[in-house]
């Protein structure tokens, strides 16, 4: 019986140890991976980056094969750029290091339009279990456009209906961006904003400088223009962007910098940069010059100026009142009153006194916004008239003379007559009210018309 | 005595407290200047009342005597012509304006709210 306990017991040991040693040796065929990593986050292309692959047991490794395979992702499904590598562990180490440059073709093939979409994956020989590495950037090389440059692009309104476009292109070493694009680049120019493609065309790479031109029909005002040199749907060059105001002048695009301003690369240092910037006038009344400032503070002084008149011509009052006929308050009140109405005087003429002045060293011509005669008719229709009846007026002197400014329109004195401009009845002369259904658009004013109700 | 320590207290609280300024604008000194003018104008009113009241007494005290009557009388006259001015403050203005062609509508009356 103690001897069957035994027996049994050493066969349960040998079973056990001999399952341990089958399943030790399933394990020690399987050389697991356990992580693949880039050496960088972003990789220029020309430029060496190391693939580092550590798996999880060195020995089951040893003298083994892994097949490296690199990627882009890719919404439409993954692309494989290059691969598969092959490297072969030492034995004893439990990494392995790939080191890889990327070539111009890696780059065309996985086009790398996002960061973090290059990625490798490690599968040891014979195993169907790969690792994913982690995603980086790959960007084409900056000197690989063979140090292109736009130096100049120039939009001009030629005459009304022609745009000239005008290219100045520095290629330093054609040879270099030859081998880049592999074939023959375009230059191409752009509206932006919605994208349109003007014009492009293809030249050949067989000298340093180039300038290319057309004429294009078209209207520049309020357009961006930006030209580019393209290939294999790439640009290699841009030049700045070209806004053009709403007159149609364009900015000019002189002056070579194509890094660092908007729509271009970043630049790098030591490299030559543009900024643009505008100061914002920070004036809010849209004073733009000198003279302007010193009217809108002469407007201030002047709404200052009438209340005082009001208090001084209210003072003479009281001190005529109080004066108890005493001749000499007397005489101080009446001087009180005079000079307040001479400084009322004064200040009413205000500017008035610069067109006196003009007016005298201009032996009386009338000046140009003169308002001396009455124009026959309304203004609705022909060649557009300001100071007429129903023309936009702020005060009378916008007006022709026997015309006032009321409603902010220019009437007659007396009123306007059937089928002028009105803004209400008070427009209207006796007799006729303001038909405001029958309108009438003068100066960019809804007006109705006067007429003489039944 | 702890009372008066108490309102001291707070005075010194109230004096101490946040300053915070007013917001003035060049409409604000406006402003400020149109309520002076104002002001002015209804004082003018009161005195005009309180004047031909002072006027008139001066007629009563006169009883009679020639010379005070004349100098009462003389009093009065100048006294309408004050009267005179001060309600025709806004004709005179808009006189002077309209004489120079300029548009006085805008500029008043002076809104006295």
């Amino acid at each position: 019986m103690k001897f069957m306990r035994i027996k049994i017991l050493f066969f349960s040991i040998l079973f056990l140890t001999g399952s341990i040693l089958v399943v030790q040796k399933a394990e020690a065929a399987a050389c697991t991976v356990s992580s693949a990593r880039w050496s960088k986050n972003t990789v220029k292309v020309g430029e060496s980056i190391q693939m580092t692959i550590s798996v999880q047991n060195p020995t089951d490794c040893s003298n083994q094969n892994i097949g490296l395979q690199i990627f882009e992702s890719d919404v439409f499904g993954d692309d494989s750029i290059v691969g598969p590598l092959v490297k072969r562990f030492s034995g004893t180490s439990g990494t392995v290091n790939y080191d890889y440059v990327f070539t111009v073709q890696d780059w065309e093939r996985g086009g790398s339009e996002n960061p973090g979409t290059i990625y490798f994956t490690a599968l040891p020989q014979n195993q169907s279990g790969y690792i994913k590495s982690n995603p980086i950037f790959l960007y084409p090389a900056q000197s690989s456009n063979g140090g292109t440059t736009i130096t100049s692009f120039n939009v001009t309104q030629l005459n009304a209906s022609t745009i000239r476009f005008t290219f100045l292109v520095n290629i330093p070493r054609p040879g270099e961006l030859k081998s880049f694009c592999g074939a023959d680049p375009f230059w191409r120019a752009i509206e932006i904003n919605p994208i349109k493609l003007v014009r492009n065309g293809q030249f050949a790479l067989d000298k340093t400088n180039y300038k290319f031109d057309f004429d294009e029909p078209g209207q520049t005002n309020g357009k961006t223009y930006q030209g580019t040199i393209i290939c294999k749907g790439t640009d290699v060059a841009k030049s700045q962007l070209i806004s053009c105001d709403s007159r149609g002048v364009c900015q000019s695009g002189d002056g070579g910098t194509t890094c660092g301003t908007s729509g271009q690369p970043a630049c790098e240092s030591g490299q030559e940069q543009t900024y643009s910037f505008e100061i914002p006038n920070p004036l809010k009344g849209g004073v733009k010059d000198l003279s302007g400032l010193v009217k809108i503070l002469a407007q201030w002084i002047f709404n200052l100026a009438i209340p005082i008149a009001v208090a001084m011509i209210v003072y003479s009052g009281i001190l005529f009142l109080t004066a108890a006929g005493e001749p000499a308050k007397i005489t101080k009140a009446r001087d009180v009153l005079k000079w307040a109405v001479v400084g009322l005087v004064i200040i009413l003429i205000g500017s008035g006194f610069v067109t006196l002045i003009q007016s005298v060293l201009e032996l009386g011509a009338p000046s140009a916004n003169s308002r001396s005669t009455l124009p026959a008719g309304s203004t609705t229709g022909g060649a557009m008239v300001t100071g007429a009846v129903g023309n936009k007026c702020s005060n009378d002197r916008n007006c022709f003379s026997g015309l006032k400014c009321k409603n902010s329109i220019c009437q007659r004195a007396t009123g306007n007559l059937v089928g002028e401009a009105c803004v209400g009845g008070v427009n209207c002369s006796s007799g006729l009210a303001c038909d405001l259904t029958a309108e009438q658009v003068i100066d960019g004013q809804k007006l109705g018309s006067c007429f003489r109700p039944q | 005595m702890k009372n008066q320590l108490k309102n001291f207290g707070i005075t010194i609280f109230l004096a101490t407290g946040e300053y915070q300024g007013i917001d003035l604008t060049i409409q604000s000194v406006f402003g400020i200047i149109t309520g002076l003018a104002c002001w002015f104008t209804r004082f003018a009113l009161i005195l005009i009342v309180v004047y031909i009241i002072i006027y008139g007494i001066k007629f009563m005290m006169a009883q009679g005597n020639e010379t005070k009557f004349t100098e009462a009388k003389k009093s009065f006259t100048w006294g309408l012509v004050g009267i005179l001015v001060i309600l025709g403050t806004y004709t005179i203005i808009a006189t002077v304006a309209n004489a120079l062609g300029a548009d006085y509508t805008l500029i008043i009356p002076l809104r006295c709210s």
